[in-house]
């Protein structure tokens, strides 16, 4: 597979290829459809066939001037939420809050925790492993209730605490980097013990410089899980002025199809992507590198 | 593992030693606890907070599934044993006898609006009218408390399944159905895509990102727009597409025929990036001296990858794999979103509905909140079964 | 050193995660909150129209609004730990729902003559949609929406067709229209309740039958059900789309459907998407069936009050206020200001309703046989299964007669 010096393998390659550009560009079809669609205006955005590029670019969608004049105009995403304080961008930076605190606070408990069971030897670990698979089996809706008593005995409702110390845990995290660490020699460790180094340091200063690429994808990944987390804040946040970007959404978007509010919901999902866009073209090169570098072992 | 191995071999032989050997075995048990007490400490932070809102809440929903509990404060949980895994569970197969007419012994026809006697139905029939031959009514068939699931025709007579819960069944086998399609697919389609751009090219850098894309971005926001694109009429971007190429326009959300496979590439769209991240990282894995060997030795290029690459990739699909069956029977998001009206969570003809999606139904529009747990059991349970299975099949060596 | 700094980390993170958490700010007077089911826009109206009440009394009004979605869950939520918010709004069904298991106050039992009087002013067919059959009102009506058929009378006279009257003319319509598009496509649109029991229930009405008697007996395996369904069926066979989805506006400005069964909702955005087509597009009552009759669905929302709410008088008083025909007003005011419809569920407060004589017209007409959803026990948990029923007619051809005598036996089953 790695070298091909045949006409036919070339051939094979470049037959090959095709489909991948097709999916590549069926992959981004519908980041192209959003984008276009958050700087379309009502008329334009409601047209049968639709338009493939934006006839009359406006901002509308986000900020409209005139937003107090119905029925030709209405108010941009900036201008709507009227009962959280600083509207769109307070629930913009909530979540942005929310998702980095997860994000930080489960990176460093699942890496810690991955390390143990990856290099550790103990009674129990075995167990323990099963407990976390089986988690991973029950859906989460069936947890709510009783989770949201929980919260409710712990008086945590209305508080950022009731998603982020629970989502600190993440069983899918600590299974990834786990599998990672797994291929990490035994003799550095050793090596460190040797030397005097505690486990905590040789978790901090040896195994996450190592396992960094593996973090930055988990973290990717968790970062998102709560960017695009639904339910459950919607469960514990009651307070207006805690609204995460999900359920400002799915306010706006009480009917898709309905009267206006189509490129509201694109606008916003346009802002929605953008900071997970960001993070991933940032991190990209730290991934690509991480799968170049370090690798897996099942 | 080998830990416990050994402590099993140390207790074995120390036990013909009668009582002081087991205080021994004991005794050792304890103190490598004591010895391994930071491995405990270290992973403390964690499983305290995975014991109070991961396990509690799971072994407080595992009490529930043996109550009808309908979530109200001023109605507690009434206690009814197995009760409600029978309901979802039970099922029955009987044949399902034609309609017999009483006068002539015949079996009763329907033309139109009107129901006759065979003979008298051959002859409408002959003059070009359309007639039904009559089944009895599946409910005169089938026990009290069924209903029809499905029915099936075989050597000459009509077999009816019955089910206390239909719904649930029509769940899991779409469930099922969704589950095969999306993690066979996902999986292939992650590991095409990592062989085509293992080449560490700038094109292929640019390629990864694009189809890592999605995984990264995806959610409640861009599934909407999946929805726009399969919206009815050429308002959607999918049926204008059709139009142009001479297609026909199709009700993509609202035609049966149509809801698995969106439903499927969705999957695909959303959940090869990963997959292909996790291959090429296998890949990188395998020496380049194993290749260079068997290339020496004249394998084929579909021979190494037969005997070179696959086993060596094994570890990364059998996690690839379970992940991904784990996931896929928990599909819930997109279901919702795409799919579900106010009306009908499972769309048209309940063709969308999973068993996450049903048990959500159950749970928080019908407030029947025992019945969804004990559905989540059931599912819990088939999870477990299937990833125990690929375990199996999959297994190499000590890691799971 | 560096050993600590992971703990001092941890540490941090975790301190910094616990240390937020708002303090919600208490004015003067009592403070009521309400969870509007809706959008963020619903919300804001509500808020707004209680500025006077406010004002009045003294005391508050927080609004929240929580998505159609997830309301219910939401609720639940509420109900099971007794906490939440003293006034809910969401579907006509859901008082019964939540107040039968305890969730909710009966208003008829603690304010008697009030909710008399509300009932006399409400629709008929709302109000007898809320109230349970043991005579308890766990919610009342706050506001309506209903069934229009919108049409572009000048695009049917050029096919040579009127406005349909009746299903006869419906049904030609899809037809006509269908055969004259060059692609043999579009024709009547359906939107609101396509292919499920809600669309099927106007028709169901119009042939003359119904789910129940007022009695609560199930009376839907008839022949009037039949052959509504039979009918129901027809449309779709004859190319009536059964995406839900489908763009009925689009539909309507470009022709494609230039007669569309939907929701009242689109009347507040059709000028504002579509400004070729002001002026030519008009609303009307559904066709009539066999009976003559024009009967619709009616949905909505009711307005309640949670069971373990600490303010029941001064809730109470706000949900009269709601129903008073300033606070009508002023809802349809702001609803109006953000392209909204907004029809209070009071019969003589409909000539307050914005857009235009023509949809005053209409929805008067409509709302005189117009029907809520059953308020029948068992009637909610049998929905889905009832609606399967419907589309095995529409999408697989089976025989309509059966499928009501199913929907019977599924109904009473769930009644149980």
């Amino acid at each position: 597979m790695i070298e091909k010096n045949t006409s036919i393998g070339r051939l094979l390659t470049w037959s090959a290829m095709a489909p991948v550009l097709f999916m590549a560009f069926l992959m981004i079809v519908p980041y192209y459809w959003m984008v276009i669609g958050a700087f379309k205006n009502v008329p334009e955005l409601r047209k049968v066939p639709p338009t493939f590029v934006v006839e009359n670019p406006t901002l509308n969608n986000f900020y409209d001037e005139e937003g107090n004049t119905p029925p030709n105009h209405q108010e941009g995403l900036f201008q709507r939420f009227k009962d959280t304080k600083g509207g769109f961008a307070r629930i913009y930076a909530n979540s942005i809050f929310i998702s980095v605190s997860v994000t930080f606070a489960s990176l460093l408990i699942a890496s810690l925790t991955a390390f143990v069971l990856a290099k550790h030897r103990f009674p129990g670990r075995n167990f323990i492993f099963i407990m976390f698979m089986a988690s991973m089996m029950v859906p989460w809706q069936v947890t709510l209730i009783p989770n949201f008593l929980i919260m409710r005995d712990l008086n945590w409702i209305n508080s950022f605490r009731a998603i982020v110390i629970p989502a600190s845990a993440q069983v899918f995290a600590v299974f990834f980097l786990r599998q990672f660490m797994l291929s990490l020699p035994d003799e550095l460790l050793d090596a460190a013990r040797v030397d005097g180094a505690g486990e905590l340091r040789i978790w901090w200063s040896i195994i996450l410089p190592l396992v960094r690429p593996a973090l930055t994808a988990i973290g990717l990944i968790i970062f998102l899980g709560q960017w695009n987390n639904l339910v459950w804040p919607l469960i514990v946040l009651r307070d207006a002025n805690l609204r995460t970007i999900p359920l400002a959404i799915s306010l706006i978007n009480q009917s898709l199809f309905g009267p206006t509010t189509l490129g509201l919901v694109m606008a916003a999902a346009f802002l929605t992507s953008i900071p997970t866009l960001i993070l991933f073209i940032v991190f990209q090169k730290e991934f690509v590198r991480g799968i170049t570098m370090s690798g897996m072992k099942g | 593992m080998k830990l416990t191995t050994k402590l099993n071999k140390v207790s074995l032989s120390v036990s013909h030693f009668s009582v002081k050997g087991s205080i021994i075995a004991i005794q050792i048990f304890f103190q490598t606890l004591w010895k391994k007490r930071i491995s405990y400490l270290l992973l403390s932070p964690f499983l305290v907070i995975f014991i109070v809102f991961g396990l509690l809440p799971i072994a407080w929903s595992a009490r529930l599934a043996l109550t009808e509990y309908r979530g109200i404060k001023t109605v507690p949980p009434k206690w009814v044993g197995t009760q409600n895994f029978e309901d979802i569970l039970q099922i029955t197969i009987r044949v399902l006898p034609p309609e017999i007419d009483e006068a002539t012994g015949e079996q009763v026809y329907k033309c139109g609006r009107k129901k006759m006697p065979e003979s008298e139905a051959r002859v409408l029939m002959a003059e070009g009218e359309e007639c039904e031959a009559r089944m009895m009514t599946p409910r005169d068939v089938l026990p009290k408390g069924y209903s029809e699931y499905d029915r099936y025709n075989f050597r000459g007579k009509t077999y009816l399944v019955g089910a206390t819960d239909p719904r649930f069944w029509r769940a899991m086998y779409n469930t099922v159905r969704y589950t095969i399609g999306s993690v066979i697919l996902t999986t292939l389609g992650g590991l095409f895509l990592a062989l085509m751009l293992q080449k560490q090219t700038r094109t292929n850098m640019v390629l990864r990102v694009v189809f890592f894309l999605p995984a990264v971005t995806s959610g409640i926001a861009i599934t909407a727009v999946w929805k726009w694109i399969f919206a009815g009429e050429s308002y959607g971007l999918a049926n204008t597409i059709f139009d142009m190429v001479g297609m026909g326009r199709q009700d993509f959300l609202a035609d049966v025929r149509w809801t698995m496979p969106i439903l499927i590439w969705l999957a695909l769209w959303g959940g090869m990036g990963f997959p292909m991240i996790l291959f090429l990282a296998g890949l990188k894995n395998i020496p380049l001296e194993l290749y260079e060997a068997a290339a020496i030795d004249g394998a084929s290029v579909p021979r190494r990858f037969r005997h070179i690459t696959l086993p060596l990739l094994r570890p990364t699909f059998l996690y690839v794999v379970i992940i991904g069956i784990i996931n896929a029977f928990q599909v819930f998001d997109v279901v919702y979103v795409v799919f579900s009206t106010t009306q009908n969570i499972g769309g048209v003809l309940d063709s969308a509905l999973t068993v996450v999606t049903y048990l959500y139904d159950q749970g928080f529009n019908e407030l029947q909140l025992g019945y969804a747990s004990s559905i989540a059991w059931v599912l819990f349970g088939v999870i477990f079964v299937m990833t125990v299975l690929s375990l199996r099949l999959g297994r190499v060596n000590e890691s799971y | 050193m560096k050993r600590k700094i992971g703990l001092i980390l941890v540490l941090a993170i975790a301190l910094s995660v616990v240390g937020i958490s708002p303090r919600p700010t208490h004015a003067q007077g009592v403070e009521i909150t309400i969870w509007m089911t809706g959008g963020d826009v619903d919300a804001q109206v509500a808020k707004e129209a209680a500025a006077a009440w406010e004002a009045a009394t003294g005391n508050t009004v927080t609004v929240e609004a929580i998505d159609w979605g997830s309301a219910h869950a939401r609720i639940l939520t509420a109900a099971t730990s007794g906490e939440g918010p003293d006034i809910i709004t969401g579907g006509l069904s859901w008082g019964i729902e939540f107040g039968e298991l305890g969730g909710m106050i009966d208003l008829n039992e603690r304010y008697p003559e009030d909710v008399a009087a509300l009932g006399a002013a409400d629709n008929p067919g709302i109000w007898k949609s809320i109230v349970s059959t043991d005579g308890a009102v766990y919610g009342v009506p706050y506001d309506l929406t209903t069934y229009l058929m919108f049409s572009r009378p000048d695009l049917l006279e050029g096919l040579g067709l009127t406005v349909p009257q009746t299903w006869d003319e419906l049904l030609a319509a899809q037809e006509a229209i269908k055969a004259a598009n060059e692609n043999n496509e579009g024709g009547v649109a359906i939107g609101w309740g396509n292919t499920d029991w809600l669309g099927y229930s106007n028709f169901l009405w119009q042939a003359g039958g119904d789910w129940y008697d007022d009695e609560c007996n199930v009376t839907i395996d008839s022949e009037e059900a039949a052959e509504a369904l039979d009918f129901y069926a027809s449309l779709y066979d004859a190319g009536v789309p059964t995406d839900s989805a489908t763009a009925i506006e689009a539909g309507l400005d470009s022709g494609l459907y230039p007669v569309s069964l939907q929701g009242n909702w689109i009347v507040g955005g059709l000028d504002a998407s579509y400004p070729d087509m002001v002026g030519k597009w008009q609303a009307s009552p559904l066709p009539a069936g066999p009976t003559g009759s024009r009967s619709a669905f009616i949905g909505g929302r009711i307005m309640g009050i949670m069971s373990f709410s600490e303010h029941v008088d001064e809730a109470f008083d706000l949900i009269k206020y709601y129903n008073t025909e300033d606070a009508a007003k002023a809802l349809i005011a702001s609803s109006t200001a953000q392209n909204t419809l907004f029809i209070p569920p009071a019969t003589d407060f409909i000539q307050y309703t914005a857009y235009g004589d023509n949809i005053r017209e209409a929805l008067t007409a409509v709302l005189e046989e117009a029907k809520g959803p059953p308020n029948c026990p068992g009637w909610e948990a049998a929905t889905s299964d009832v609606t399967l029923q419907i589309q095995a007619v529409i999408f697989e051809g089976a025989d309509s007669e059966d499928a009501v005598a199913e929907m019977a036996a599924i109904m009473e089953d769930n009644m149980e």
